[in-house]
């Protein structure tokens, strides 16, 4: 009963007016951003985040957890109608989504989308609402070397899963680590790798290397690119009512993508990304005949839907229960709080419990404001999509500008963000993935704090690390992704 | 056209050799904070054994130059590039001296021409909607501390 109390207080927070307003200037923003291809959720986030730094905490991280899941259901709008993913976790909804579109059934395509979207939304935060408190719990008996091995888990896997090289990916954390270690070592006070420049002092501030790398340096490598595809679509309001048929195909693959997206969700390394994918390919091999997919079915657009918006909620779990991010964006939602004084982990849920149940309620909100923002505002998006990109990247380069400058109002920290920015495409060209940095750059600083503690508390035996049992198999777990991914590696290379 | 693999081998290996250039620096760097021992870690301890860690995977992709898979994410387009960086060169340089508004008009001007399609006063039109944009948002609704316009 504690639970629905704590709820309500949650709901009466989120709803006053203040808080409905950064959370609709969330969504919002994320749907337009996630909708704009290339263009995604941690983009969004990096460039509004200075402008929070006047808000309350709440609404702050109200507004750029908006940004996030909003991100998600603006991605499927330009795959379906493009066959341009908006982000990475949408890419796979291009395949069955535009075949709906030249088929003439866009418009019951984004509608299905929309409700598959709410629905698995509605089941991540349902989850988090239930198993935050007991892991939570489960956390606060965490010791140093427990976090410390969690950490390394996190890393691991941000670096082992996904596309690209896990030695460049592991590269990316080990220079992202040292980047996070820049600035003034807090037990000691030696100034670490700052040159004698006073502007180093505290370090490579979060925004700027988030700008950098991310921002600055996907503006570098697409400005100029060919023309891209207008659209000239109408969506009428009318066009978008499915068929009772088109319900029924969807309800089965919309809870299975759902549970699929909620678990991997909430695992480090894993994302909407990879819970889109494996819904899809779920679906295809349970389905009677996989050759339909491809063809522009419903479900092969509702199950990575589903999928990859109940994953964007769950994934708050390890990032507010046990202030371990498990991807680069829930890493920036963790610098937010930090940035707004508020110390990550597990004390979070009853220190700041206010903070997180409004925050959780404000994630169901959300998702109802974006079901009105996709359904009949849609054809707003669709216009919107018009905007030719060589008018939107000086846009997106006057934001950091002016967003970085007003940070510490330093000409400094501008030049900080191009060098980065400049890295940042640098490792692009090179196929080296930027998430994994940032990863490194917000967990680095925290392992370090809790390996010295660790070893201090054991008189320098680091076999603590292997008999604390939550530790050691961590441990095993990362060791099992490192042994899986070389063996991979050296597999694919021959 | 020059052939692939010979692209691929050679960034990789300029990868590899950046990686353990820049990786021995911070290993050395660290090395000179005291590295300690195990029980009371020095603020060289973390850094130095991520040198370490960073150096041989250096060294595997030098290594393994041709063999590593790459995918080049990107390509450099020299135009937009350079636009780009000079626009902010200058947004950095005039914002401390004539104010945000001077520089946002400049930034977004020089980097709008960056695309070559973009015609002179689509950029200037860009140049003044996006002044407007920054004044109304970081100014009027944030009220940040920074002055719009400063005559010199």
């Amino acid at each position: 009963m504690e639970l629905f109390g704590n709820l309500v207080d949650g709901f009466s927070q989120a709803l006053s007016l203040n808080n409905l307003l950064y959370c609709f200037i969330g969504v919002t923003v994320g749907t337009f951003v996630g909708a704009l291809p290339g263009i995604g959720s941690i983009i969004g986030i990096t460039v509004l985040l200075p402008t929070t730094f006047y808000l309350e905490p709440a609404a702050a991280l109200v507004m750029l957890a908006g940004i996030y899941y909003g991100g998600e259901y603006g991605g499927s709008i330009s795959s379906i109608l493009l066959n341009l993913p908006g982000s990475a976790s949408t890419a796979i909804t291009c395949l069955d989504g535009n075949q709906m579109t030249k088929k003439g059934r866009a418009g019951v395509a984004l509608f299905i989308t929309a409700i598959a979207s709410f629905t698995g939304g509605s089941i991540g935060i349902l989850l988090l609402i239930f198993f935050s408190p007991a892991l939570a719990d489960l956390a606060l008996r965490f010791g140093p070397a427990d976090y410390f091995s969690v950490m390394f888990l996190g890393l691991i896997a941000s670096a082992t899963i996904g596309q690209s090289s896990p030695v460049k990916n592991t590269v990316s954390v080990v220079i992202g680590v040292l980047l996070g270690l820049v600035g003034t070592d807090v037990n000691t006070g030696i100034q670490r790798f700052t040159f004698g420049s006073i502007n180093l002092y505290d370090g490579i501030d979060l925004i700027v290397l988030a700008m950098g790398i991310f921002g600055f340096a996907e503006i570098l490598s697409t400005a100029g690119s060919s023309a891209q595809d207008n659209i000239r679509q109408k969506v009428r309001l009318r066009e978008m009512v499915p068929t009772r048929q088109d319900l029924r195909d969807g309800v089965r693959p919309a809870a299975r993508g759902s549970v699929i997206g909620s678990a991997l969700g909430a695992l480090p390394g894993t994302g909407p990304t990879i819970a889109a994918f494996s819904a899809y390919t779920v679906e295809k091999k349970l389905a009677r005949d996989p050759s339909r997919f491809g063809t522009g079915i419903i479900e092969g657009v509702v199950a990575p839907e589903a999928s990859n918006n109940a994953a964007a909620q769950t994934a708050f779990i390890p990032t507010l229960t046990l202030g371990i991010p498990g991807s680069a964006t829930m890493a920036l939602i963790l610098g937010a709080l930090m940035i707004h004084g508020i110390p990550p982990g597990p004390a979070l849920m009853s220190e700041n419990a206010d903070l997180f149940w409004a925050l959780v309620a404000s994630f169901w909100i959300g998702n109802i404001l974006l079901l009105v923002l996709n359904i009949p505002l849609v054809g707003l998006w669709i216009r919107l999509l018009a905007i030719p990109y060589r008018f939107l990247f000086p846009t997106i380069i006057c934001l950091v500008c002016a967003g970085v400058y007003s940070i510490g109002l330093s000409a400094f920290d501008i030049f900080m963000v191009m060098g980065l920015g400049v890295l940042g495409f640098g490792m692009r060209f090179a196929g080296i993935s930027a998430a994994p940095m940032l990863m490194g750059f917000i967990l680095g600083p925290l392992m370090e704090e809790h390996l010295r503690r660790a070893t201090l508390l054991s008189y320098g035996d680091l076999g603590t690390f292997f008999r604390e049992p939550i530790s050691a198999s961590v441990l095993a777990a990362s060791a099992l992704m490192i042994g899986w991914s070389l063996w991979k590696w050296i597999r694919r290379s021959r | 056209m020059v052939d692939e693999p010979l692209v691929k081998s050679w960034t990789n290996a300029v990868t590899g050799l950046l990686t353990v250039l820049v990786c021995l620096f911070f290993l050395i760097g660290a090395v000179s904070y005291g590295i300690g021992s195990v029980a009371r870690m020095g603020p060289g301890f973390f850094p130095a054994s991520l040198g370490v860690i960073g150096l041989v995977l250096g060294l595997t992709i030098l290594v393994n130059a041709v063999r590593e898979p790459f995918h080049s994410a990107t390509q450099l387009r020299i135009r937009p590039f350079t636009f780009i960086l000079v626009s902010v060169i200058l947004f950095a340089l005039v914002v401390e001296s004539s104010g945000l508004i001077p520089a946002i008009a400049l930034a977004g001007f020089v980097s709008a021409l960056g695309d070559s399609r973009t015609k002179i006063w689509e950029a200037l039109a860009l140049a003044v909607f996006l002044s407007a944009g920054v004044y109304l948002v970081f100014l009027q609704l944030l009220a940040l501390p920074i002055r719009a316009i400063a005559f010199v």
